[in-house]
């Protein structure tokens, strides 16, 4: 079954223009990394799913259900969630409420405050710090816990890797593959290209708004590749 | 007068005046926080409370002035929500801001249609009408009734926000509708409830305003602009900085007039002046402009 649809989009913010004929399928409890240099437009379509942008033409369905001419909140309704670039953590809610929001969409499932907590246990040590009073890593930790807590069938992350360590990487890496295992898809924008192979299974490259390549995870590494990501 | 009963009198003062702003900017900041819309039309809502509190009180009493009034407006915020702020979503801040000034406008003269343009007098219910001892002060009891409303609701918005869900996702947007839309927040649901409970609040205060200040054409003009001011003050969409910045309005507001009576008009621009000085996005630090 299909998770996510995406047909001819094109989006963008204002007049600007930038997705430009975009067509992205991710099927259920796939994990895929959207790759390509900055400005190529990766962030711009993650955004579209929530309202976020203009979109001037084209298609997005999360199942049967067409969602890009409702309300930004009905994506996370139909179960996709994210954790957005910059995490944009709330800053005058304590760790708790930052990932009670994430309950907003009222799905249920196997994700629970208890399980973040076991899944990130820094969080239930400094529940009731305020959000923005963590480390990044930490805040990080807290974005994909907030949006775990939609229970969502597709999980959205975007550079989640941005400012955390080389170790923090690999228990984020961990922490995305019991994701993985619970169930959920992964659409993960990465720069970091070692989470990427450890943590999706095909890969797509996206140029100037357009995907230009795309393939199985262990191919990601060719010379043919690493020069359209560099487009 | 020795020196504590007047430091008595200014504080109980102060929180009686502070009681009233306190109802009327918090649901102010709840509305821009939410929909990110000043609504200039908020101070015409207080004073239809007060006019219907009036009218009210004359046929059934003050107490059921005070439950009829307050409930009657809450079917007016949601016909706002559904009329006017669902239909403008998207507009500029200005033309929202003209829209709800002349529906304020519109409403407030309206009432000096139906009502003339005198001042209309409202007795406290027997039951506040007479006084207390207080510091070796007598003081009035209706007074003592406004400041225990005003602390009163105070206290269960305070609540409402800090433990309820729907408390929690009107925090979350009132900080980024973007964040919490992407979480799933819907807003407009919420806004249909916020809306409502800031009319009902204005309704509550008009009612309470009668006995305190008199029921007049002019009283909307007056409290919508202290109402914007402390807003500002407390940091537009917070609604802990609205209810901090009544407070102290209130204070300025009452010492102004007992110890520099020629200027205390001008003792909320100057505090506005001085907290935007030294915190420019209010004491609550609001959301930071886009």
């Amino acid at each position: 079954m299909t998770s996510l649809e995406i047909r001819s989009l094109y989006a963008g913010y204002g007049a600007s223009m930038v997705l430009r004929g975009l067509d992205l399928t991710i099927g259920e409890g796939e994990s895929v990394a959207l790759v390509g240099r900055n400005g190529a437009g990766k962030s711009t379509l993650l955004m579209s799913l929530f309202g976020e942008t203009r979109i001037f033409s084209g298609e997005i369905r999360v199942g049967e259900t067409r969602i890009d001419d409702r309300p930004g909140y009905a994506a996370a309704k139909l179960g996709i969630a994210i954790s957005p670039q910059g995490r944009r953590i709330l800053p005058n809610l304590t760790v708790k409420e930052n990932l009670l929001l994430g309950r907003a969409t009222g799905r249920s499932g196997a994700w629970s405050l208890r399980a973040v907590y076991d899944l990130f246990p820094v969080l239930n040590e400094r529940a009731n710090s305020a959000g923005t009073m963590l480390s990044g890593g930490q805040q990080q930790m807290l974005a994909i816990g907030r949006a775990l807590m939609a229970n969502p069938d597709l999980l959205l992350l975007d550079e989640p890797s941005e400012g955390l360590s080389p170790v923090l990487i690999d228990d984020l890496a961990r922490g995305l593959n019991e994701i993985r295992r619970a169930g959920a898809g992964v659409l993960i924008v990465e720069q970091h290209l070692s989470l990427v192979k450890r943590a999706a299974d095909r890969f797509v490259i996206l140029s100037k708004g357009r995907i230009v390549g795309a393939g199985p995870i262990s191919e990601m590494d060719s010379r043919e590749n690493h020069a359209l990501m560099a487009l | 007068m020795r020196a504590h009963g007047v430091i008595a009198l200014l504080i109980a003062n102060s929180l009686a005046l502070a009681s009233l702003l306190i109802m009327l900017s918090s649901g102010l900041a709840l509305i821009y926080g939410l929909r990110d819309v000043i609504n200039f039309g908020h101070g015409a809502l207080y004073m239809l409370g007060a006019y219907l509190g009036y009218s009210i009180a004359l046929i059934g009493g003050f107490w059921t002035a005070l439950v009829v009034s307050p409930l009657l407006l809450a079917l007016l915020g949601i016909a706002l929500e559904y009329l006017v702020l669902r239909p403008l979503r998207g507009r500029s801040h200005i033309e929202v801001a003209l829209v709800t000034l002349g529906l304020g406008i519109i409403l407030g003269q309206a009432l000096i249609f139906v009502y003339g343009g005198e001042a209309r007098g409202v007795d406290a219910p027997p039951a506040l009408a007479g006084s207390v001892r207080m510091f070796g002060l007598s003081y009035p009891l209706y007074r003592i009734f406004l400041i225990a409303m005003g602390l009163g609701s105070c206290t269960a918005l305070a609540l409402w926000l800090r433990f309820s869900t729907s408390g929690l996702y009107v925090r979350a947007v009132s900080q980024d509708p973007s964040v919490a839309r992407m979480m799933g927040v819907n807003a407009d649901r919420l806004s249909l409830l916020v809306t409502s409970l800031s009319a009902a609040f204005a309704g509550v205060a008009g009612v309470l305003a009668g006995p305190y200040l008199s029921v007049d054409p002019g009283m909307d003009v007056t409290m919508i602009v202290n109402c914007l001011i402390i807003v500002v003050i407390g940091g537009t969409g917070s609604i802990a900085g609205a209810i901090i910045a009544a407070l102290l309005f209130g204070f300025v507001q009452v010492a102004g007039s007992v110890f520099l009576p020629d200027l205390a008009a001008l003792a909320p621009y100057v505090l506005l002046f001085v907290v935007l000085l030294i915190a420019p996005r209010g004491i609550g630090r609001g959301r930071a402009p886009a």
